[in-house]
C-alpha cells in the first residue's frame, strides 16, 4: 500500500428536490511519497470534492482514503480536526486567509495550534517569508496585500508545520499568468527541497503540465493517469 | 499559547465591528440600569413603607398587655413595665425601645371633628427611635410649655383643615370611663405616613388626662438588624409575661409582609423580562455574527482547529460585549441609585393616593450589593445561552460546507 490510498471512493450529494447526484463513481488512486499530482477535469468533474475527501473536510458516500495508517473515512469530528492539523496542508482558490490576523500570524496559525514555542514559530515564519518573498509583508492584515501576495501567503501557512500532505484546490484559479507561474514554480521548489506530497487540482493546461503526474477525471471517474516528462 | 491566539482574535472581531459591539453593550446596559432603578425603587419603597410604620408607629416588636389589640380599651395596660424593660435594655440585639399610651378620641375644631388615635410619647425619646424630626411639614417639633401642644398627621389636618398654631378639642375616655377634654394647640404637623391619621402629645399629660397612673399601652422595639425581628419576638414569647403578648411586625403588619412578598415576585418578573430582552438582542447579535463569519470558521476549522476552540471564542467574544455593557450599566446603574437614594423622587402632587396605602410620596431607591452580583449572574447566563444556538449551527456545519459560504 503507498502513502495515499485511495479505493473505490464514492461520494453522493442529495440535492433539495431528494435528487441524488454522484459526484464521485469509485474512485482508486495510489499516491506515493514526495509525488507532485495535479488532479484536473471540466467544472463539476469532481476535483474538488475528491481533494475534500482526502483531507478530511468532507467524507466519502463508501470507499475509504488511507493516509499511510489513517483511514480518514473512519475518522470522527475530534480525530478529522487533529488529522487536519497534523498531517495536511490547504490552499484554497481563494486564498482563505484569516482576515483579523496579520500575515505573521496567519503564517505560524497551524504551528501554534500544534503547540510550537514562539521561538519555533519566529523561526519558521522568518525562514518561510524569505523563501516565498514575504519577508516586507508579515504586519499587514490579508485584506491590505494583493492576490498573489495572500496566496503566497497560503503556502506559507500549508506548509509552515511540515505537513505530510498538501492539497491544493485550483491555487492559481484567481491569479495572473505571471503570479501562477510563480507559483507553481514555488510548489515544485517546495516539492523537491522539502520533500512535501503535493495534489492540486486545476483545469489550466499551462498549469497542468508543471505537476510530474497528471489525473483527469470527468463525471466523477479517473479518465486518465500519466506521468509527464 | 494557542488560546493567546483566540483571545486576540476575539477581541480584533470585536473591534472590528465596532458599531455593533456598542449597540450591543448600550442594549445590555440600558437593561441593566432600568432593572437596578426598578429593584432599588421597588426595594427602597418597601424599606420606606416598613420603616415609615415600624419606626413611627409600634415597633418592629411590640408588647402590650393581653386584651388591648382586639378592645383598644386602656384599662388593658401594662401596669409595670419595669421587668420586660430590664429584658429588653439588656438583650444586644436590641437598638432602641419607647414606650406609648394609646386610646381612641375625637379631636375638634370651631367647624369639624374627627376620630383619631391619641398617641402619648415621651417626645425626646421618640424622635431618637422615629426619626420624627426628618417628618414635619411645618411647625416645631415640640409639645410647647407645660406640654399643651400636640403633634398632629396631615391626613387630619387636612380633613380638620387646620394649621399649626391653631386650638384644638381632645375628648376621650379615662380609666373610669368618665369623659374627658382638653384643649391643645397644635405645634407641628407631620408627613410621617404611619401618623396620618393619629395625634402625638406628651405621655406623661395622657398618662394623667386619662388616670392612668404609671400605666402604658405598649413596649415599642426597634432591632438593629430587622431580620432579627421574629427571633427575638418568639424568644420573649416564650418568656414568663404574665398578661403580656407580643407581635413582631410581619403579624402586626400582614399587608405590609404581603406587600413585601407582591414586591419580590415583581422584582423577579422584572428580572425575568429583562433577562429575556438581553438574551434576545445578545442572541440576534450573535447569530448575525456568526452567520456572516461562517467561511471564516470554516477556514479555521479546515485547517484544524477544534470546534470546541472556536465555540470557546465565540463565548468569550459575547462575554467581553456583556462585560462592557454590564460595566458601563452598572456604573451608570450605580450613579442613578446614588442619585435616587439621596434625593428620590417627589410623587408629592399625588399624595392622597400614596398616603393611603401608607406609602411615602417621596420615593427613595436602596443599594443593594445584590443588584450587582445578580444582575452579572443573569447577564452572563443570558449571554451563555444567548449563543447556544448560533454555535449548534455552527456545529452542524461541515467545513467544506462553511468555507463555500460567501
Amino acid at each position: 500500500m503507498g502513502f495515499l490510498s485511495i479505493k473505490n471512493v464514492v461520494k453522493t450529494f442529495n440535492t433539495s428536490a431528494d435528487i441524488e447526484v454522484k459526484a464521485l463513481k469509485g474512485i482508486s488512486l495510489e499516491i506515493e511519497k514526495e509525488e507532485f499530482v495535479v488532479i484536473s477535469g471540466p467544472s463539476g468533474s469532481g476535483k474538488s470534492t475528491l481533494l475534500n475527501i482526502i483531507g478530511g473536510l468532507d467524507g466519502a458516500t463508501e470507499g475509504s482514503v488511507i493516509l499511510e495508517e489513517d483511514n480518514v473515512n473512519l475518522l470522527n469530528e475530534k480525530e478529522l480536526s487533529i488529522f487536519r492539523r497534523d498531517h495536511i496542508g490547504f490552499i484554497f482558490q481563494a486564498y482563505n486567509l484569516i482576515p483579523v490576523l496579520n500575515v505573521k500570524e496567519n503564517i505560524e496559525y497551524i504551528m501554534k495550534l500544534q503547540g510550537f514555542s514562539q521561538k519555533d514559530c519566529d523561526a519558521r515564519v522568518a525562514e518561510l517569508s524569505r523563501e516565498l518573498d514575504i519577508s516586507e509583508l508579515l504586519d499587514k492584515l490579508p485584506d491590505h496585500i494583493s492576490g498573489g501576495q495572500q496566496q503566497r501567503v497560503a503556502v506559507a501557512r500549508a506548509v509552515a508545520s511540515k505537513p505530510k500532505l498538501i492539497l491544493a484546490d485550483e491555487p492559481t484559479a484567481n491569479l495572473d499568468s505571471v503570479n501562477s507561474e510563480k507559483l507553481m514554480e514555488l510548489m515544485r521548489k517546495l516539492n523537491e527541497e522539502e520533500k512535501v506530497t503535493i495534489i492540486f487540482s486545476s483545469h489550466d493546461p499551462a498549469v497542468i503540465q508543471k505537476a510530474k503526474r497528471s489525473i483527469v477525471i470527468r463525471d466523477g471517474q479517473v479518465t486518465k493517469d500519466t506521468i509527464n516528462n | 499559547m494557542f488560546e493567546n491566539i483566540l483571545i486576540k482574535m476575539a477581541f480584533k472581531n470585536i473591534f472590528r465591528r465596532l458599531s455593533r459591539t456598542i449597540l450591543t453593550a448600550t442594549m445590555i446596559s440600558v437593561s441593566l440600569i432600568s432593572l437596578m432603578i426598578m429593584a432599588g425603587l421597588y426595594e427602597g419603597m418597601i424599606v420606606q413603607m416598613v420603616d415609615a410604620t415600624t419606626k413611627s408607629d409600634s415597633g418592629e416588636v411590640l408588647i402590650q398587655a393581653k386584651d388591648f389589640r382586639e378592645t383598644e380599651q386602656i384599662k388593658y395596660s401594662i401596669k409595670d413595665s419595669k421587668p420586660i424593660e430590664e429584658i429588653i435594655k439588656n438583650d444586644p440585639r436590641v437598638e432602641s425601645y419607647v414606650t406609648k399610651i394609646r386610646a381612641q378620641g375625637l379631636i375638634a375644631t370651631a367647624g369639624y371633628a374627627k376620630n383619631v388615635e391619641i398617641i402619648g410619647v415621651d417626645l425626646e425619646k421618640d424622635v431618637k427611635q422615629s426619626k420624627l424630626d426628618n417628618y414635619i411639614m411645618s411647625g416645631e417639633l415640640t409639645f410647647g410649655k407645660h406640654d399643651r401642644g400636640v403633634i398632629i398627621g396631615q391626613t387630619l389636618a387636612k380633613d380638620l383643615k387646620i394649621s399649626v398654631g391653631k386650638k384644638v378639642i381632645i375628648t376621650t375616655q379615662d380609666i373610669n370611663n368618665e369623659v374627658v377634654s382638653i384643649a391643645l394647640k397644635v405645634q407641628a404637623i407631620t408627613n410621617s405616613t404611619g401618623l396620618a391619621k393619629s395625634l402625638l402629645m406628651s405621655k406623661t399629660k395622657l398618662q394623667k388626662t386619662l388616670g392612668l397612673g404609671n400605666s402604658i399601652s405598649q413596649i415599642c422595639i426597634i432591632m438593629k438588624n430587622r431580620a432579627d425581628s421574629t427571633t427575638f419576638a418568639n424568644e420573649l414569647k416564650l418568656q414568663d409575661l404574665k398578661d403580656l403578648v407580643v407581635y413582631d411586625w410581619t403579624e402586626l403588619y400582614s399587608m405590609l409582609k404581603e406587600m413585601e412578598v407582591m414586591m419580590t415576585t415583581i422584582n423577579i418578573i422584572s428580572y425575568a423580562f429583562v433577562f429575556l430582552v438581553a438574551s434576545l438582542g445578545i442572541f440576534g447579535v450573535v447569530l448575525v455574527s456568526v452567520l456572516e463569519r461562517i467561511r471564516e470558521f470554516g477556514i479555521m476549522m479546515a485547517i484544524g482547529t477544534r470546534f470546541r476552540d472556536i465555540a470557546k471564542m465565540i463565548i468569550f467574544e459575547s462575554l467581553i460585549i456583556s462585560t462592557i455593557g454590564y460595566i458601563a450599566g452598572a456604573i451608570i446603574g450605580a450613579l442613578a441609585l446614588l442619585y435616587l437614594s439621596a434625593y428620590g423622587i417627589d410623587f408629592s402632587a399625588f399624595d392622597d393616593a400614596f398616603l393611603m396605602f401608607g406609602m411615602d410620596p417621596h420615593m427613595k431607591a436602596i443599594i443593594r450589593p445584590a443588584f450587582f452580583t445578580d444582575t452579572l449572574i443573569a447577564i452572563y447566563i443570558a449571554t451563555i445561552l444567548a449563543v447556544l444556538l448560533p454555535i449548534r449551527s455552527l456545529k452542524k456545519r461541515k467545513p467544506v460546507e462553511s468555507i463555500k459560504e460567501l
